[in-house]
């Protein structure tokens, strides 16, 4: 499967705020439940986390949402900084994160100009009734390591698996990460970047499609469609974020 | 202080008396051969040279600084090198090296060559764009950076000036009292009364003090503002808080092999030989080895900083001051990459390669050598710098997307070469008549700091250490 | 000019050897202090190890704080061993003698104690420990020579192993002194350090040798060490951390710290083991005007960083600048960092007579590195409190009591490590006393009489 570049295209536009995908990748990712205490601490963690700023003045206000995860950087500032190799880009575009190799010295961290990388700062643990709950494809990840959006690796393997097995790509092409999946607007849109008929990469070069931070030169598979702003002209498509 | 009679030991005497010193430095050193008289004649004609080539290049037009890049790159060469070597001397007094003392005169004399920088100077500040639209220390001032740099200018020169005329004030009263003719009377009146009582002399001291610390600061400075001024700030997205460090560093470290070149210089053709020895080249050479040294540092930490981070409007920077384009290949074909590789070879990789070896060190002719490499390597690293900032017409701006096409020198900024090398040798050689290229009170100083005792079966050195 | 007093070489072997053959009040009190701050220490750490990182105040984004800033400190105060040991070797001058040894030593002390702080603020300590090894222990992965936190133990282990032989060296005559004024079981273990040393012309002449050139050797490991240092900042996309003048700066800066804590260092000593008579007011003297240019030099790097924080006028930058200049506890840390660490301190040592006042000498020495300290704070945290332009993360850090206590463990640390050393081995080193002694000769000129030193150089020339 060399020829996949995994993608992803989230319209800013279309993004409610509602947060359902990051219930659905703290589901599917066996992301610890963040308490009040860990909101206090500045240490929840969220590989997708719905960033919302306020715009304007009472009662003009506005909020803006912008979901914001791992960009899986062609030109990852977090990937040579890790003195152990726990990071690194693999061959489908994607920044893996090993995880029984990390030591946790968290330079990664620092060096990702989107804040999407986490630290386990505790042993992570669950009421007894949520054993039930853990996706078994994922590890659960001990205190110490570092963690962030994996575009869902253990589905897409289970992809691969299932399009060697039948020998068509059915299942690759229907491959959608859990906060895609989620999304009730269908604001993010998740797919392979290299196949020009998938949804993805037909809107990853949008008129409307921007990267963050662009003047890093990170190269994220990540990229948003502005907001169009319904206070301006119809002609004119204004940027609010 | 017992000196020649000793029964069983034969101690040799001081090479010479203070009244041999003062013979050879007044009388001896001073007197104006016919060598001497067409070299000063020569480079007097030829300084002229240098205003004949400002006058062309004003010519051509003040609007466009892209014409006038190697005219800047000529400048900051001459301005580099000559500002930088009173520091030598200033700082191998503080740091108490009585090696240095010889050759303290013929270092601080270049401080005449504040003024000619001063007057060069003056066609940058008119060409250079004004501040705004790109980055600068001055934010929005409109004054900025005529005024500032003028009075950096100003201070530096000055600073340099009077430290010579102090340190030069003991001298001029040896010349009124053992000289003779025009150049005597001139000395009498700048000697200003000096008497040599202990007073004067520890006034002299610390007004030494404190004017080579005050030059050490002006250097400085003046390297910080004149540097981002005239090259970072016309580089759109170059923001480089080392680079001021490292264009005085690699300013002393030319000034330093101007000095040591003009040591072998006044050794070989002054005569001067018994006071520019082995001792004096080898601390100069182990100088010019740390300061070789330092330029591969200050460079490299710049450089490492812009290669490892790969942020865009960096590998711009890298394209114009080292690889000479965004891609890799053809390099060689590059001004820009041939520009950085002959700095980097002649400032850094031969003098590393030759001056390692302690058996080269310590020898007269190598560290000369190794000198002239390095006035060759520091021309190229300000033709890098220069040429290149200088040939960007943009000066606004986050990033270079384009390297620029870097104007040849021409027929202007030859003679302007020709006139500033010129104009401060001819300053260097006239004011020399005068006071000569060694000095007297500094020669005599020394011999009160050594003496020679018997000690064991031979004779032992003694250093006086009075601080 | 001070009188400086005449010694025997007994005098010598006794004022300065007492330490190593008895244990005294003065050598056993001056434990307790470390003693105590240690023990915090060890309680702090066996907690964290034990419950994880959660027991810091490190959150998203800053996920550096207190340990690293610690880590920095220490390392930058290891740099005076090579300053005043080097530098004064090669340009031979006579003040060095008393204060080489415990300047070395204490940058072997300060770069253990430094190299414990990666350690202990990663995630993983029992992992991080060996897989730094340069061998594939696990799957065949080897570490990553990318990383700047590769390039560190590197050169720190490189400085270490330097500054060790360094160390080692200069203490074999020493040794043999001991062993030859010892019996039993000293005599077994210092006969077994001094290495056969006789003190032969031959054995001096080397151990000369090996002098010079270990300080002309290890003067660019040490340049290199606290810029690689630096370089863990300055080569990250961290908008105030991605600076050119970091690697100089830190340097510069860590010879400031340094030289200030080797300066606290001999009043202390002087005072605990009474060393009047070895360590005089010269030697702060000179170790005062040494610090003014160096702090001025650290002052015009610390105006390059500051300066050229404005030049681009980016947002981001700003907004560090502007957390560090104006905002709570910021403000006050940056007042207080200039203050001490050089508006107090340097125009009182422009004075002759500070100079030569030692207590004056020792606490604004104490400011000096309260200073540097902060000043480490300063550079580090802010940049990554407000990282990038996601502000909707941006938040700031509070230590908490685990990594307070680490850092006052610290310097117990080093502290403790120097008084158990001054038990096995004289902090002035007597070779160097005596030498001084025997090469000293005072002479008139005119009316003055001043001290000289007896110096060799070549036969031929005999000027």
């Amino acid at each position: 499967m060399a020829n996949v570049k995994w993608g992803m295209v989230i319209d800013v536009d279309k993004c409610s705020g509602c947060q359902a995908c990051v219930i659905a990748c703290a589901s599917e990712n066996n992301i610890p439940i963040n308490l009040d205490r860990d909101f206090k601490e500045n240490r929840s963690i969220a590989w997708i986390r719905v960033e919302r700023y306020w715009e304007g003045e009472y009662p003009n206000v506005k909020a803006r949402f912008l979901p914001v995860l791992c960009q899986h950087c062609g030109n990852a500032p977090c990937e040579p900084v890790c003195p152990v190799y726990a990071t690194f880009h693999n061959d489908q575009g994607m920044n893996i994160q090993v995880y029984n190799r990390c030591v946790g010295t968290r330079y990664c961290a620092n060096n990702c100009p989107y804040h999407a990388r986490f630290f386990n700062y505790r042993r992570p643990t669950w009421p007894e009734s949520y054993n039930n709950y853990l996706n078994p494809d994922v590890t659960v990840r001990d205190r110490g390591i570092m963690e962030k959006c994996s575009f869902c690796v253990q589905r897409i393997n289970a992809a691969t698996r299932i399009a060697k097995r039948t020998g068509n790509d059915d299942s690759i092409a229907a491959l959608q990460t859990a906060c895609a999946q989620a999304c009730p607007t269908d604001a993010l849109v998740f797919g392979n970047l290299n196949n020009p008929d998938s949804q993805v990469a037909q809107m990853f070069d949008d008129d409307r499609s921007y990267v963050l931070q662009e003047s890093l030169g990170t190269q994220p598979n990540v990229r948003y469609l502005k907001q169009v702003d319904e206070d301006a002209h119809a002609s004119e498509v204004a940027v609010a974020h | 202080m017992q000196n020649g009679d000793q029964e069983a030991v034969v101690i040799p005497g001081p090479p010479a008396t203070h009244e041999d010193i003062t013979e050879e430095l007044i009388h001896v050193s001073r007197q104006t051969g016919s060598r001497m008289k067409k070299a000063i004649i020569l480079s007097g004609i030829l300084s002229l040279f240098g205003f004949i080539g400002i006058a062309m290049q004003m010519a051509n037009g003040i609007d466009d600084h892209t014409k006038w890049n190697f005219y800047a790159v000529i400048y900051f060469y001459i301005f580099s090198v000559t500002m930088g070597i009173p520091m030598a001397g200033i700082g191998l007094r503080f740091a108490r090296a009585q090696w240095r003392r010889p050759t303290s005169r013929s270092a601080e004399l270049f401080a005449i060559a504040g003024p000619v920088n001063l007057i060069f100077f003056i066609p940058i500040l008119m060409v250079a764009p004004p501040i705004e639209g790109r980055n600068s220390l001055w934010m929005d001032w409109a004054l900025a950076p005529w005024f500032p740099d003028i009075i950096m200018m100003l201070l530096l020169v000055l600073t340099g000036l009077a430290f010579l005329y102090v340190s030069l004030l003991p001298d001029f009263a040896a010349v009124r009292d053992h000289g003779s003719g025009f150049t005597q009377r001139l000395a009498s009146r700048l000697s200003r009364g000096w008497s040599g009582s202990p007073k004067e002399w520890s006034l002299h001291k610390s007004a030494l003090g404190i004017l080579g610390a005050f030059y050490i600061t002006a250097y400085a400075m003046t390297h910080l503002v004149l540097s981002s001024d005239f090259a970072m700030t016309l580089v759109p997205g170059w923001k480089d808080p080392i680079f001021p460090a490292f264009h005085a560093i690699t300013g002393l470290q030319m000034g330093a092999a101007l000095l040591i070149v003009t040591m072998y210089l006044l050794r070989r053709l002054g005569g001067l030989g018994r006071y520019f020895e082995l001792e004096q080249f080898w601390g100069y050479s182990r100088l010019l080895l740390a300061l070789s040294l330092f330029w591969f540092y200050f460079w490299w930490c710049a450089f490492i900083l812009f290669w490892y981070a790969r942020l865009p409007h960096e590998q711009g920077v890298i394209a114009l001051f080292v690889s000479g384009d965004f891609a890799v290949e053809n390099i060689l074909a590059r001004p820009q990459f041939l520009m950085f590789a002959g700095a980097i070879s002649f400032s850094f990789i031969l003098p590393f390669l030759i001056l390692m070896w302690n058996i080269l060190r310590r020898s007269i002719v190598w560290p000369t050598v190794v000198g002239l490499i390095v006035l060759i390597g520091g021309f190229f690293d300000r033709m890098r710098l220069y040429a290149n900032s200088w040939s960007i017409d943009q000066v606004g701006g986050h990033g270079l997307d384009h390297l620029p096409t870097v104007n040849a020198p021409g027929l202007p900024d030859l003679l302007v070469f020709i006139g500033m090398v010129s104009s401060v040798l001819f300053l260097y050689l006239l004011i020399s008549r005068l006071v000569g290229f060694v000095s007297v009170w500094e020669t005599r100083e020394a011999l009160l700091l050594r003496f020679i005792k018997p000690w064991g079966v031979g004779y032992a050195h003694v250093v006086v250490k009075p601080e | 000019m001070q009188d400086r007093p005449r010694l025997t070489q007994t005098q010598v072997n006794e004022e300065l050897l007492w330490p190593v053959f008895s244990f005294k009040r003065r050598h056993a009190l001056a434990f307790i202090p470390p003693l105590i701050l240690l023990m915090g220490g060890v309680i702090a750490v066996t907690i964290l190890i034990y419950q994880g990182l959660w027991v810091t105040g490190l959150q998203r984004p800053a996920f550096w704080g207190f340990f690293i800033v610690n880590f920095v400190f220490w390392i930058g105060v290891s740099h005076a061993g090579t300053m005043i040991s080097s530098i004064l070797r090669l340009t031979q001058a006579e003040w060095k003698r008393p204060i080489t040894r415990a300047a070395e030593v204490m940058t072997v002390f300060a770069l253990i104690t430094s190299l414990l702080h990666p350690v202990i603020h990663a995630g993983r300590p029992w992992r991080i420990i060996y897989w730094l090894l340069p061998y594939d222990f696990a799957r065949g992965v080897w570490p990553d020579v990318r990383s700047p936190l590769v390039w560190d133990p590197i050169a720190i282990t490189t400085y270490l192993t330097g500054s060790i032989l360094f160390v080692f060296t200069a203490l074999i005559p020493d040794f043999a002194l001991i062993r030859d004024q010892s019996t039993g079981m000293r005599k077994k273990i210092y006969s077994s350090l001094a290495l056969g040393w006789r003190g032969t012309p031959r054995q001096w002449k080397l151990q000369g040798i090996f002098g010079i050139l270990m300080s002309a050797l290890i003067l660019p490991v040490f340049v290199s060490v606290h810029s690689i240092v630096s370089w863990d900042f300055a080569v990250s996309v961290v908008p105030a951390w991605h600076v050119t003048v970091y690697a100089p700066y830190f340097v510069i800066g860590a010879v400031h710290s340094g030289v200030s804590m080797v300066l606290t260092l001999m009043a202390l000593m002087r005072w605990i083991f009474k060393l009047e008579n070895y360590i005089w007011e010269d030697h702060f003297d000179a170790v005062g005007r040494l610090l003014i240019f160096i702090a001025t030099l650290w002052l015009f790097f610390f105006f390059l960083d500051f300066a050229f924080s404005f030049y681009t006028r980016e947002e981001q930058e700003l907004a560090v600048m502007q957390r560090r200049l104006f905002e709570w506890p910021f403000n006050a840390i940056t007042v207080i960092m200039i203050m001490t660490s050089y508006v107090i301190p340097i125009p009182l040592w422009l004075s002759k007579r500070v100079r030569r006042n030692i207590p004056l000498m020792f606490w604004t020495s104490i400011l000096v590195n309260i200073g540097m300290w902060l000043e480490r704070y300063f550079l580090i945290i802010p940049a990554i409190e407000r990282k990038n332009e996601l502000t909707f993360l941006w938040s700031n850090y509070v230590p908490s009591l685990i990594e307070s206590l680490v850092v006052l463990a610290s310097f117990g640390m080093v502290a403790l490590l120097l008084l158990l050393f001054a038990k096995v081995v004289p902090l002035v080193p007597a070779w160097e006393a005596k030498e001084g002694i025997v090469f000293r000769e005072d002479v008139q000129i005119g009316e003055v009489i001043v001290p000289g030193i007896i110096k060799e150089t070549e036969e031929d020339k005999a000027w």
